[in-house]
């Protein structure tokens, strides 16, 4: 059961397309795995048709219909990429391909990482892997930074996360994340805040505390 | 000519049998709303007219994908043309596709079927109404000018988790008019 979800905020950006692409894909991967949310969203895009949907005089209707009717039987585009293993949901899997194939870099001992630029606009997304039964060091970070789990979970101070569940954390948060046993924690990371790219090394080297 | 029918029904035909004299008179009702719609955007009528051909060659194609328990036929017609308009300005949208093996089903369909739309419509537009302006003015900057919660808070010099409440706060309220749960 998924226990941590989107804030209405972040639905209300990526409904109306104001989202970062990070952001975006976040969000898209947790409504794939969330019939919840996606019933909140719902309620969201009745609201948002209600506002949007006025009619406008200026328009050849006839001619349009028939340029449309002319193009239903043209082929239809391809079809988007899906994880063949099934893991990631096809908003990241267009980014990064299947979930066994991908290429991670260690960063950190027990860390893993794979950088995505999902839009090409320099905002940090980064997916983690974190070794079972580890610990990740305490670090701090500027803005507000999104996590969503898939596979694996941890548990920090304010709860237990494993698949679909977000992870919202603002700047005076203080993360002791204890990574779960089994099998490594997979998780999406998306900062809020693009003047200040996040990475693992700068953790390290400013914020590193023993257990 | 055929028998007036709702807009579900229409969907419907479409999806069941390719149905181009429904494909027709559901293009009739909803190509003035979209140029509204997109017109309201200030976008070129070139584009403009791409982009409701878009939309609705998309109701073709994904017909059979149009879930009655979830949403009117306004609403998802809409959300196709927020979609169409995200993918024209973007070179990729983070979609969420049912035919995803990752994706969960929803578990129990919407307890009570798609409220008359006319009715529903109508009920959302007076909440929205009753909504306080500085809540009902985020999902008009949202939406129509496509303004970020952080450009909205910097515009009226307030902080960011102020605008963040008023969402959570607006919507609070427009999901009771929905009777839809929390």
């Amino acid at each position: 059961m998924i226990a941590h979800h989107l804030s209405e905020d972040q639905m209300l950006a990526y409904s109306s397309g104001t989202a970062s692409a990070g952001t975006a894909v976040l969000v898209a991967c947790h409504l794939t795995l969330c019939p919840a949310c996606r019933h909140q969203l719902d309620g969201l895009e009745a609201v948002a048709a209600v506002v949007e949907a006025s009619p406008s005089s200026e328009l050849d209707l006839d001619v349009l219909l028939a340029g449309t009717l002319g193009r239903l039987d043209a082929p239809t585009p391809l079809p988007p990429r899906f994880d063949k293993d099934g893991v990631l949901p096809s908003a990241l899997a267009e980014h990064v391909g299947d979930f066994s194939a991908l290429p991670w870099k260690w960063v950190f001992p027990q860390v893993k990482e794979v950088v995505l630029d999902a839009a090409g606009d320099g905002m940090p997304v980064r997916l983690f892997q974190l070794s079972p039964g580890s610990r990740v060091p305490d670090h701090a970070h500027k803005g507000v930074e999104t996590s969503l789990v898939f596979t694996g979970g941890f548990s920090d101070d304010e709860g237990h996360y494993q698949r679909g569940d977000v992870a919202i954390r603002d700047e005076s948060a203080i993360h002791r994340q204890r990574i779960d046993p089994g099998e490594p924690c997979v998780v999406l990371v998306v900062a809020d805040n693009p003047l200040i790219p996040k990475t693992l090394r700068g953790w390290a080297a400013s914020k590193i505390r023993k257990f | 000519m055929l028998p007036p029918s709702g807009d579900a029904e229409l969907v419907r035909r479409i999806a069941a049998a390719q149905d181009r004299s429904a494909f027709a008179d559901l293009f009739r009702q909803y190509a003035p709303r979209l140029a509204g719609f997109f017109d309201r955007q200030r976008m070129q009528p070139g584009v403009r007219d791409d982009l409701i051909q878009e939309v609705m060659l998309r109701v073709w194609r994904h017909a059979h994908r149009y879930d009655e328990r979830r949403a009117s036929v306004t609403t998802w017609i809409f959300t196709i043309a927020r979609n169409a308009r995200i993918d024209h300005f973007r070179k990729r949208r983070a979609v969420v596709d049912p035919l995803d093996p990752t994706y969960v089903d929803e578990q129990t369909p919407r307890a009570d079927a798609v409220a008359q739309e006319r009715e529903e419509a109508q009920r959302l537009r007076e909440a929205i109404q009753s909504l306080p302006e500085a809540q009902s003015s985020i999902l008009v900057s949202a939406y129509f000018e496509h303004k970020s919660l952080r450009q909205i808070a910097e515009e009226e010099g307030v902080p960011l988790g102020t605008v963040k409440s008023r969402v959570r706060l607006a919507m609070g309220r427009l999901r009771e008019v929905l009777g839809v749960q929390s």
